[in-house]
C-alpha cells in the first residue's frame, strides 16, 4: 500500500518508489510519527540533519508533502539551510548567445568562470550547433581557472555523445515526472532514465534529474494531485534511480506555479524536499517568473540566506536576449545587483565581484585560444576584427562574428571528425595556451577517479567538495556554513566603491575651473556689524577650499554669485564669513546672522546645503532651510538670497520650497553626503574665529570688500 | 577487497590515488600534458574504469547513500559496454518502442551474457514485468 494504493494497481511510478526508493526497514516506525512532530523536527536544530534525512526515506511522497506544507516560508528557508547536502553555498550559470556564436560564448564562458560560477550550462538556438557551442565553452571555461563543470543541454543521446568525447561534465536535462501519462509523454519510463544515469556514471559523467512543479499541469496529466506530492513523487524517483541530485523549484513550469496564490512558497517547499532526501539541489531561481523587479529580488532573497548546492540552475550570465533558455530570473542586467545583496546580507551566493580589466583580459584570452583551436583543427580562421567586437561587447546585438550558419558548419565538422577534447588540449598547447590545455585537462581527469559523482559535488580550488567531504552540519548559531574573513572580504569587493579619495579626486577635478572663476581672500577676524544694511552669508569649513561643488552639481562660485546679487538687488550688503568652529547648517546661518547688522545671515555648506537665519531664533528654528541639495537649483539659491534680503528689510516673503518627487534621496546621495561632511569636519577646529572672506568672481565686475 | 573504503578515503584522488587508474593502467600522475602529446595517453586513459565505480559505490555507501551505490554498481556494469549498445538499450526501455516484453527479456539476457551486467539485466526484467502490467508495449503512433 502507498499512499492509499494497493500493491496490485500501483502504476509505474508507485512501483518504482515503492521497490526502489522507501527504507521498508523503518517505514513504519517513520509513517506512524505525526506529521506536525517531524515538521518541527525540520526546523529544529537540535534535531541532526541525518536524523531527518533517515525519517524522509521511511515516508511515502503523499506524508513527505504534508510534513511539508505545515511549514510557512521563513520555516522552509530555515529548514533549507539545515539540510542542504553541502555546506559551501554554489551557483550555475547559464552561457548562450542568440546567434550561437562560439567566439562569444568562450568569452562569455571564461567571464563567467571569472564571478565564480562552479557549473555553466549552454544550449542552442539552433540544435544541430551543439558540438560547436560544446568546443566553444569547454574552451572558455578553462581560462583564468580550472575546476568549472559544464554542460551542454541537447537532445539526450547527443548531450551523452558530447560528454564521451570529454566536453561536458556533467548532465542535468534528464527530466521526471510524478505521473505515469506524463512520463510516458515525456517518452521515458523511471527504467529508461536510471538506465540512463547509470549510462552517464559509466562514463564518469556527473548527472542530476530535473524536475519540478507546473511540468505535469504544463502536460496535461496531473491526476489532481498537488503541486507538493508530485514533484515528492518525481524526488522519491529520482533517489529511487540513485541519481545524486535534482534540478527543481519549479524548472520551466516555475513561471506557471508562480501565478498560483502560495506558488512561489509552493517551489521552495520543493527545494526543501529535495535536500531533506539527501539530493543535491540546484534550486530553481532558473526561468524568469515575473517582470518585476521587486518579485525577483523577493524570490533570490531566502535562496541567498539559506544558502544552497547551487542557488540558480541557471543565473543568466549573459544578457536576456541571448539566453537561450529564455531568460533566467536573474540575468546579466542583474549581476551587479546580485552581487550587492551578497554584500548587503554578508551572504555567499557563490559569486565573486571581478574588476572590469580583468574581465576584458580573460575575454581577450578566450577568444584567442579559440582562435588558436579552430585554425589548428582547420575549424576556421576568425578575422581578427570578429574576435575584437567579440571581446568588447556585451551582448551578441554588438558582435560581428560567427553566425548560427556558420556554427552549423564548425558543428557538423567537429562531429564528422570525431575530435575529442584531447585535439582541443593539443591544439591548445600546439599555440601556447599552456595554461589552458592544463585546466582543461584537469577538468577531463575528474572523471578517471569519479569523486565529483558524489553528491553536490562541485570543484573549488582544484579540489572535489561534495556532501561527503564538506557535509552541511548545521547546529545552530555559530555553525554550518559561515562567511570567512577572506570571503567576506571577497564578496564586498563590488565595483565602483565610494571612498573619501575617491570623492576628493572628483572634486579636485572641479578645482581648476574654479580657480579661474573665483578668488577667495581671506581677512581680518569677522566682527559684529552695525549697520543695518548688512546681511551675512556664513560658509562652511572646506567651502572653496577643499569641496568645489554643491551635491546637485553646481559650481560653488555660481551659488555663491546668484546669492550675493539678489541680495545686493534691494540695496543691501551681502558679506561673506567663512566659519571654522562648525560645519553644521543651522549654526553657520545662526552665526552669520549673529554677525550681520541686520540680524539676517545664510548659512551654506558646500555641498549646498542651505539655510536662512535670524539672530534671535534657537539654533534649529530656522527662517527657511534647503535641504534636499541634490535638487536645489541654481535659482532656488537666487531666490533664497532674495528672501533673506526681505527679511532683513522686515517684509515677509513667500518661501522658497524646492519640489521633491520622492526621490530616495538618502540611498543615492547619502554615502557621498557623509564623506563629504566628514572633509568639512576635519576642518573645523573648536575655537576658530570666524573670517571675513573678501570674494571676487573673475570674469565678471562685482564687489570685492 | 576485504576492507571497504570509508568516507575518510574520500576523495580518492587526493586521498588513495595508488587506486585509481585510467581503463589502460595509467595512474593520475602518468596523465599529463607531455604524455598526452606524446600520444602516451589517449582518449581511453580519460575514462572511468568499473573499478573506480565500485571503490565510489563503497564510498556512497559509508555516507548513507545506498541507492546512490546502486546506480554506481549499474555504471560499473556499463564502463565496458559500446556507446551504441547503450543507446540501442535505452531505446528499447523508452515506451512503445519493444511490442512485448520478451523483447526486453532477450536484451537483458544479451546484456548479462555478453557483459556481466547481472544487476542491469534484473533491472530490465524488473521493467519487463511493469511494462506489462501497466501496458507500455502498445505501439506509440
Amino acid at each position: 500500500m502507498l499512499d492509499g494504493v494497493h500493491e496490485a494497481d500501483f502504476d509505474m511510478i508507485d512501483y518504482f518508489i515503492a521497490r526502489h526508493h522507501i527504507d521498508v526497514a523503518v517505514a513504519a516506525e517513520m509513517m506512524a510519527m505525526p506529521s506536525a512532530m517531524i515538521a518541527r523536527q525540520l526546523v529544529d536544530m537540535h534535531v541532526p540533519r541525518t536524523d531527518l534525512v533517515k525519517i524522509a526515506h521511511g515516508l511515502t511522497p503523499a506524508k513527505l508533502a504534508e510534513v511539508v506544507s505545515q511549514l510557512n516560508a521563513l520555516e522552509i528557508t530555515f529548514a533549507y539551510s539545515k539540510m542542504r547536502a553541502r555546506n559551501t553555498p554554489g551557483n550555475q550559470g547559464h552561457v548562450t548567445n542568440a546567434k550561437d556564436d562560439p567566439l562569444q560564448l568562450a568569452a562569455d564562458a571564461a567571464t563567467a568562470v571569472a564571478f565564480g560560477f562552479d557549473e555553466i550550462e549552454t544550449t542552442m538556438r539552433v540544435s544541430r550547433n551543439a558540438w560547436s557551442n560544446a568546443v566553444a565553452c569547454a574552451v572558455g571555461a578553462a581560462v583564468g581557472r580550472s575546476g568549472t563543470l559544464f554542460q551542454c543541454s541537447s537532445e539526450e543521446a547527443e548531450e551523452l555523445k558530447i560528454g564521451m568525447a570529454g566536453f561536458s561534465s556533467y548532465a542535468e536535462t534528464v527530466s521526471v515526472y510524478g505521473t505515469e501519462r506524463t512520463f510516458i509523454d515525456g517518452d521515458d519510463t523511471p527504467w529508461s532514465k536510471a538506465f540512463l544515469a547509470a549510462a552517464y556514471a559509466s562514463r564518469g559523467i556527473k548527472m542530476r534529474c530535473t524536475s519540478g512543479a507546473g511540468s505535469e499541469l504544463l502536460m496535461g496529466f496531473h491526476e489532481s494531485k498537488s503541486l507538493l506530492c508530485l514533484e515528492a513523487r518525481c524526488l522519491c524517483l529520482q533517489r529511487g534511480m540513485g541519481v545524486q541530485g535534482t534540478q527543481n523549484g519549479g524548472i520551466d513550469g516555475a513561471p506557471v506555479t508562480a501565478t498560483v496564490p502560495g506558488g512561489v512558497k509552493e517551489l521552495m517547499a520543493e527545494n526543501l524536499l529535495a535536500v531533506w532526501l539527501d539530493l543535491e539541489c540546484a534550486s530553481g531561481n532558473d526561468a524568469r517568473t515575473t517582470e518585476s523587479e521587486i518579485r525577483v529580488g523577493a524570490k533570490i532573497l531566502p535562496y541567498l540566506v539559506a544558502g544552497s548546492d547551487l542557488i540558480c540552475s541557471g543565473f543568466g550570465t549573459i544578457l536576456k536576449y541571448d539566453n537561450s533558455f529564455n531568460p533566467s530570473l536573474l540575468n546579466g542586467e542583474e549581476l551587479e545587483d546580485f552581487l550587492v545583496l551578497q554584500r548587503d546580507f554578508e551572504a555567499d551566493g557563490g559569486l565573486t565581484p571581478v574588476r572590469e580589466h580583468r574581465i576584458l583580459e580573460l575575454r581577450r584570452r578566450a577568444v584567442d585560444a579559440l582562435a588558436a583551436v579552430f585554425e589548428e583543427l582547420q575549424l576556421g580562421i576568425p578575422s581578427k576584427q570578429m574576435l575584437e567586437s567579440v571581446v568588447a561587447a556585451s551582448g551578441s546585438d554588438e558582435t560581428e562574428s560567427y553566425s548560427p550558419r556558420d556554427a552549423s558548419l564548425i558543428s557538423q565538422a567537429i562531429q564528422d571528425r570525431g575530435i575529442t577534447v584531447v585535439e582541443v588540449i593539443k591544439a591548445l598547447l600546439r599555440r601556447g595556451f599552456r595554461e589552458e590545455a592544463e585546466n582543461l585537462l584537469a577538468v577531463v581527469k575528474l572523471r578517471i577517479a569519479g569523486d565529483y559523482l558524489q553528491t553536490s559535488a562541485i570543484v573549488r580550488d582544484g579540489r572535489v567538495i561534495s556532501a561527503v567531504n564538506d557535509p552541511n552540519c548545521y547546529a545552530g548559531p555559530g555553525s554550518g556554513y559561515r562567511v570567512s574573513e577572506p570571503r567576506r572580504l571577497e564578496i564586498n569587493a563590488i565595483r565602483d566603491e565610494l571612498d573619501q579619495k575617491e570623492v576628493l579626486r572628483s572634486e579636485a577635478l572641479h578645482e581648476a575651473a574654479e580657480q579661474r572663476r573665483i578668488l577667495y581672500h581671506a581677512g581680518a577676524d569677522a566682527v559684529v556689524s552695525a549697520e543695518t544694511t548688512d546681511v551675512v552669508i556664513g560658509i562652511s569649513p572646506a567651502f572653496g577650499v577643499k569641496l568645489f561643488q554643491t551635491v546637485g552639481g553646481h559650481p560653488l562660485s555660481q551659488v555663491l554669485g546668484v546669492m550675493t546679487d539678489a541680495i545686493a538687488a534691494r540695496g543691501l550688503k551681502p558679506r561673506v564669513v567663512r566659519f571654522k568652529h562648525t560645519a553644521d547648517t543651522s549654526f553657520l546661518g545662526l552665526s552669520a546672522a549673529r554677525l550681520a547688522g541686520s540680524g539676517i545671515g545664510i548659512g551654506l555648506q558646500a555641498k549646498g546645503t542651505a539655510v536662512i537665519h535670524q539672530r534671535d531664533r534657537l539654533p534649529h528654528n530656522n527662517l527657511e532651510l534647503f535641504s534636499n541639495a541634490p535638487i536645489t537649483q541654481v535659482e532656488h539659491y537666487r531666490q533664497l538670497g532674495a528672501n533673506a534680503a526681505a527679511y532683513a528689510l522686515g517684509e515677509m516673503p513667500e518661501p522658497v520650497v524646492v519640489p521633491m518627487r520622492g526621490q530616495a534621496m538618502g540611498s543615492r546621495y547619502h554615502a557621498r553626503v557623509a564623506m563629504i561632511y566628514a572633509i568639512e569636519t576635519a576642518l573645523t577646529a573648536k575655537d576658530a574665529r570666524p573670517q571675513e572672506i573678501g570674494v571676487k568672481f573673475l570674469g565678471r565686475m562685482h564687489l570685492e570688500r | 577487497m576485504s576492507d571497504n573504503l570509508t568516507i575518510e578515503d574520500y576523495p580518492l584522488s587526493e586521498k588513495r590515488p595508488e587506486l585509481i587508474a585510467g581503463q589502460r593502467g595509467k595512474k593520475l600522475s602518468d596523465i599529463t600534458l607531455d604524455t598526452l602529446v606524446s600520444g602516451e595517453v589517449q582518449m581511453e586513459d580519460l575514462r572511468i574504469t568499473s573499478q573506480a565505480l565500485h571503490y565510489q559505490a563503497e564510498i556512497a555507501r559509508a555516507a548513507g547513500r545506498p541507492t546512490l551505490a546502486e546506480n554506481f554498481e549499474r555504471g560499473a556494469e556499463l564502463v565496458g559496454v559500446p556507446e551504441e549498445v547503450i543507446m540501442q538499450v535505452y531505446e528499447l526501455l523508452r515506451p512503445g518502442r519493444a511490442a512485448d516484453k520478451s523483447v526486453l527479456i532477450e536484451a537483458a539476457k544479451l546484456l548479462r551474457r555478453d557483459y556481466g551486467a547481472a544487476k542491469l539485466a534484473d533491472f530490465m526484467e524488473e521493467a519487463a514485468e511493469v511494462y506489462e502490467r501497466r501496458g507500455l508495449f502498445t505501439y506509440r503512433f
